[in-house]
């Protein structure tokens, strides 16, 4: 052994070897990855394509919209913008040989399960034998981050059903397209309050109905790949095919600015959807609006109202933050059992002093059903004993303008009573 | 004590080295040079030309200017498609152009247009040079939806521009055509998310390997709407094909029969109009519920028109093949060249016959365009 370590070209050789063992080790991982990436933007996706696309459907109900199956039972996930307006729907799959020619031979019927509005979620059941169900595998939207690739399947064009036959030229007929895949990041992870303003700033006026309609998420995605009219439902993929959100809106004069709601907070939606076939969302039944403090708390709105700061009408949720005060409280909610009346002023809940609508919205985004919330409040300046609101599923309509602070996810507003929303 | 020290010194290096690896590892930074648009933008543009014309367009009459003129200045993108100067490009940039002028790796050349093809939205246009750079034709029935790709252009002159993107899908589409609506239907076409800009149209488009796998046609329209990020682009072997044509023949043959065909035309209307379909063609009459084209208007000077195809026809074959939609029957049209015989098998009195018809080439004044307006012939 001596001898063999003072002979320098032995030992020479010896180096190289460890040194070669420990590149070589270096270079593979140490725990191999189970998930292959299927796509990078550098390669493209072609056997993405492939791998994906089974799981992929087109919505059709007058227009088109997109989809996905998210189980072997044949349940898939649409925006409630495509499908909320129909009990039933027509959905077709990819057939590879006859997808550009004609769709009849993989179309089936569709029923509509439930919606979600506020998320604008939409669940179909599918009425087909299970072997055509590819399901897509539901992934972590929490682990993206702004700069990841995703892809997105649409069939944009689909927008419009053109029921006037003699208009229909074959030039125009051409605009449907289907199933496409388009590659691109996640551009920015939008927070709660960003994605109250852009969803708030939707006025959709579609075939269910509802006239004004907003609603604000935990978390959206804002996407820059292509998503045009009809790519609605489809999902956001993530490199390893799994579904990380599903494609909502984008501006119509604006590229590359689509929006996508992640599928984690799709996930208790769904769930509850296929158990129970609808949404068991705990409900408040309160809305709030911040007021603006007297004069005399406070010289800043004194020189707001002479106009010398500028005016905070703009973003009046932002800037006045002084007092939450009960705007609406619809009078079959456990907030009117527990006492709370129009014009309360909230001084504390759960012990926690508030002075932004947001920061109220997301304490009540953990909340489950039964979960009790004290608040405390004070009516034409008298302090009052605090309510105790025991937090449960929104049973009847309150027809009539409504403004309503849900609980879990999201802030819903809804205009007048002929709401596609089926399930509260 | 020695054996220790050796041991010792052989452990540092080992962590020496593999410290430096790790640091090669995380310390590497961004390596162009292995990106394939980086790499194509450098070998593949070559081919690549800015086409500017300058116009006088009709511009009205001012009683305050009546000498006025309006001069229009149009860049647009063209390439190379053969070395002895011959360049394709656009029509709307090179069509009514007093002065022509290409530039191609900083040299201007005065241009002439040899052939402007209406129905494939291609012009073919000619310097006076040689040994001039052409692109690597790929094979673009190897193309795959998800491919990535490299769209190269000019939009409105300004050169060199380089757009990166993927094929998000393969489909027919038809090309714009000199009315807007009628061009020529482009089978298993292109459609790719680069963004491509007005005056990108025939914009060569490269895979990664550098080939030329396409040329942009035009954008998406949606109906009323814009659409973002959805262009057509024809496959370079029908490029190939045409190119060929235009510059050996000097015309391309757009097959035609001059029908305007109705949507399709079901069992259940069949019954309706009391058409014994299933005694005449039972097999068809069982097996789909599409069973023939409706010939909804004939172009009076036509192919069709010649063979006696009238109003009212249903045609239920084409070469004993099965008709379920219109582009079944294209299709068939398309695979023909011109003067080439088509049997067509149809009903007409509920009686079944067959016509042969000598496929044409496309007119664009064909009689009676002004009742087919916004309706597109086969």
């Amino acid at each position: 052994m001596n001898h063999f370590f003072r002979t320098p070209t032995k030992i020479a050789a010896l180096l190289i070897i460890s040194a070669f063992i420990i590149i070589t080790s270096a270079s593979i991982p140490a725990v191999a990855d189970e998930r292959i990436p299927l796509m990078d933007l550098e390669r493209g996706g072609a056997h993405f394509f492939e791998e994906v696309v089974p799981s992929i459907i087109q919505v059709h109900v007058g227009g088109a919209g997109s989809g996905y199956v998210i189980d072997r039972e044949g349940h898939a996930i649409t925006n409630w913008h495509v499908a909320g307006g129909t009990p039933v729907a027509e959905i077709s799959f990819y057939h590879s040989e006859q997808s550009l020619r004609s769709h009849e031979a993989s179309r089936y019927r569709a029923v509509v399960i439930a919606t979600d509005p506020a998320l604008d979620l939409a669940i179909l059941k599918i009425d087909a034998p299970p072997e055509v169900f590819h399901p897509v595998r539901l992934g972590d939207s929490s682990l993206m981050k702004p700069g990841d690739t995703v892809a997105t399947f649409g069939s944009p064009g689909g927008d419009a059903g053109i029921v006037d036959w003699s208009l229909r030229t074959a030039f125009h007929d051409s605009w449907l397209e289907f199933f496409n895949l388009n590659l691109g990041v996640i551009a920015e992870v939008m927070n709660f309050e960003e994605s109250f303003m852009f969803f708030n700033k939707r006025a959709d006026r579609d075939r269910a109905g509802v006239r004004d309609y907003g609603s604000a998420a935990e978390y959206i995605f804002h996407i820059d790949s292509a998503i045009n009219r009809g790519n609605s439902g489809g999902p956001a993929l993530n490199v390893y095919g799994e579904a990380i959100g599903t494609n909502t809106w984008g501006f119509d004069w604006l590229e590359n600015m689509g929006f996508s709601v992640p599928t984690n907070l799709l996930k208790r939606s769904v769930q509850d959807i296929i158990e129970y076939g609808r949404v068991r969302r705990p409900w408040c039944g309160i809305a709030l609006h911040p007021a603006r403090a007297p004069r005399s708390e406070s010289n800043r709105y004194l020189g707001q109202t002479l106009g010398i700061l500028p005016n905070a009408g703009v973003l009046w949720f932002d800037s006045v933050p002084d007092r939450l005060e009960i705007h609406t409280v619809n009078p079959y909610s456990p907030a009117y059992e527990a006492g709370l009346r129009e014009g309360d002023i909230i001084k504390r809940i759960d012990g926690q002093v508030y002075e932004n609508l947001f920061d109220v919205y997301s304490y009540f985004l953990a909340k489950e059903l039964d979960d009790e919330v004290v608040i405390e409040y004070e009516r034409d300046g008298h302090g009052m004993p605090p309510a105790i609101v025991v937090l449960e599923e929104k049973k009847t309509r309150y027809f009539g303008r409504e403004i309503t602070a849900y609980a879990f996810g999201s802030w819903h507003y809804e205009w007048t009573q002929y709401s596609a929303d089926l399930t509260y | 004590m020695r054996k220790i020290t050796y041991i010792v010194s052989i452990i540092l290096i080992m962590f020496i080295a593999g410290h430096q690896t790790l640091a090669q590892d995380t310390s590497s930074t961004l390596d162009r040079e292995d990106f394939p648009p980086v790499q194509v933008a450098e070998t593949a543009s070559g081919c690549l030309v800015t086409v500017e014309s300058v116009g006088l367009p009709y511009a009205g009459f001012s009683v305050l200017n009546p000498f006025q003129r309006t001069i229009s200045e149009i860049g647009g993108t063209g390439f190379i498609i053969r070395s002895d100067g011959y360049i394709i490009a656009s029509p709307r940039v090179v069509r009514d152009s007093e002065i022509l002028t290409v530039i191609h790796d900083g040299i201007e050349y005065d241009a002439t247009v040899e052939l402007i093809d209406e129905y494939y939205d291609l012009a073919l246009l000619r310097i006076d040079a040689t040994g001039l750079p052409t692109p690597i034709l790929g094979n673009s029935d190897l193309v795959l939806r998800g491919d990535p790709i490299i769209v190269m252009g000019a939009p409105a002159g300004l050169e060199r521009t380089m757009t990166y993107g993927f094929i998000t899908n393969i489909r027919d589409f038809r090309i714009s055509g000199p009315r807007g609506y009628d061009g020529m239907l482009v089978l298993d076409g292109f459609v790719v998310d680069a963004a491509t800009h007005t005056g990108m149209e025939t914009g060569p488009v490269f895979n990664s390997n550098g080939e030329l796998v396409a040329v942009v046609s035009r954008k998406g329209v949606g109906r009323g709407r814009p659409i973002e990020n959805i262009s057509y682009c024809i496959p370079v072997n029908l490029l190939a094909h045409l190119s060929g044509q235009m510059i050996d023949v000097g015309k391309v043959c757009h097959p035609w029969l001059g029908i305007f065909p109705y949507i399709y035309y079901t069992r259940s209307l069949a019954l309706y109009m009391g058409i014994p379909i299933n005694e005449i063609d039972p097999e068809t009459a069982e097996a789909y519920d599409v069973v023939g084209i409706l010939v909804e208007m004939v172009a009076d000077t036509s192919p069709a028109a010649e063979a006696g195809i009238v109003r009212g026809d249903l045609i239920l074959r084409a070469d004993d093949v099965l008709l379920r939609t219109i582009k079944d029957l294209e299709e068939i049209i398309l695979n023909k060249q011109c003067d080439e015989t088509l049997t067509l098998t149809i009903i007409r009195n509920f009686d079944i016959k067959y016509i042969d018809i000598n496929i044409g080439n496309k007119q664009e004044d064909y009689g009676n365009i002004y009742f087919a307006y916004g309706r597109v012939s086969i």
